[in-house]
């Protein structure tokens, strides 16, 4: 009786604080943000690709061309760094050291998804923008089955 | 839950904090500590209040698989309570109940033995 009325008054009285830290308070971690802006580059780069130049003459026809091919650049190479930003966040923080047990090539997987974030930020290349998606895919099956999910890998577009 | 290829450390089980360790508390020679965050789960939860027998800098080496209350390595002016899941020459190796969740020394290092304040002993 004396030490349950003890502890009551311990759990009454202020007390400092000792963390016991998670990766985040949530701990929610989603393969989705890092294929939105995968799908993102992938768009920006068939519509890069399908861009026709004007006619040589046509100033006003060039304004508007370039004026376009910079904002699609621009999309382009920020969801390239948004896509590696979420790639890294999964590979730093999500996975863990027991996780290379179930996924041996799992450094290898971020680190060539990374890479082509990094080739299509650089370039306008069509063949590792879908190496990029094929990348992410890959991401999302591990993640998910590492959480005990079969989760169907959907695109947007 | 074990995981297959790691080396796991002894648990310590944390009981209710008895009549004696309150006591010890009250006269100062114990210190309390209200839990924050999941990492220790199942053993500890957030809201938890723990005792813990405090450590002077150089004191007894810890046990490894007792819970330790440590000098946060990253924000100094804060405490972190892990288990310690091994003691090394160069300090103690930190590691959360809740594996996959805790954020401990596979991603800060080993921690210098000096940063550990007190190992608890019980949840009051």
């Amino acid at each position: 009786m004396l030490r349950s009325a003890l502890s009551k008054l311990f759990n009454i009285l202020p007390a400092q604080t000792v963390n016991a830290h998670c990766d985040g308070p949530c701990g929610v971690y989603d393969p989705a943000s890092a294929r939105v802006a995968a799908e993102a580059v992938l768009s920006m780069t068939k519509k890069l690709l399908a861009m026709e130049a004007p006619q040589a003459n046509d100033h006003a026809a060039w304004t508007v061309y370039n004026n376009t091919f910079a904002r699609f650049v621009a999309i382009k190479e920020d969801q390239a760094k948004e896509t590696k930003k979420e790639l890294l966040i999964l590979w730093t923080d999500y996975f863990k050291p027991e996780h290379l047990a179930s996924y041996p090539d799992l450094h290898d997987t971020f680190w060539k998804a990374a890479k082509l974030c990094s080739a299509c930020k650089v370039g306008i290349d069509l063949a590792k923008a879908e190496e990029l998606m094929q990348a992410v895919e890959k991401v999302h099956h591990m993640f998910w089955k590492s959480k005990g999910r079969a989760d169907a890998w959907i695109t947007a577009s | 839950m074990l995981t297959p290829g790691l080396q796991q450390v002894k648990k310590y089980r944390l009981k209710r904090a008895g009549i004696r360790s309150l006591f010890l508390l009250i006269t100062g020679f114990r210190k309390h500590c209200r839990v924050e965050g999941n990492s220790m789960l199942p053993t500890l939860r957030s809201g938890d209040l723990v005792i813990y027998k405090p450590i002077k800098p150089g004191g007894t080496k810890p046990t490894p698989g007792s819970i330790g209350v440590i000098k946060d390595p990253i924000n100094t002016s804060s405490l972190i309570v892990k288990r310690i899941h091994k003691t090394h020459s160069q300090g103690i190796e930190l590691r959360g109940d809740n594996e996959t969740m805790s954020s401990d020394s596979r991603q800060f290092g080993i921690v210098n033995i000096n940063n550990l304040c007190g190992i608890v002993e019980g949840i009051i």
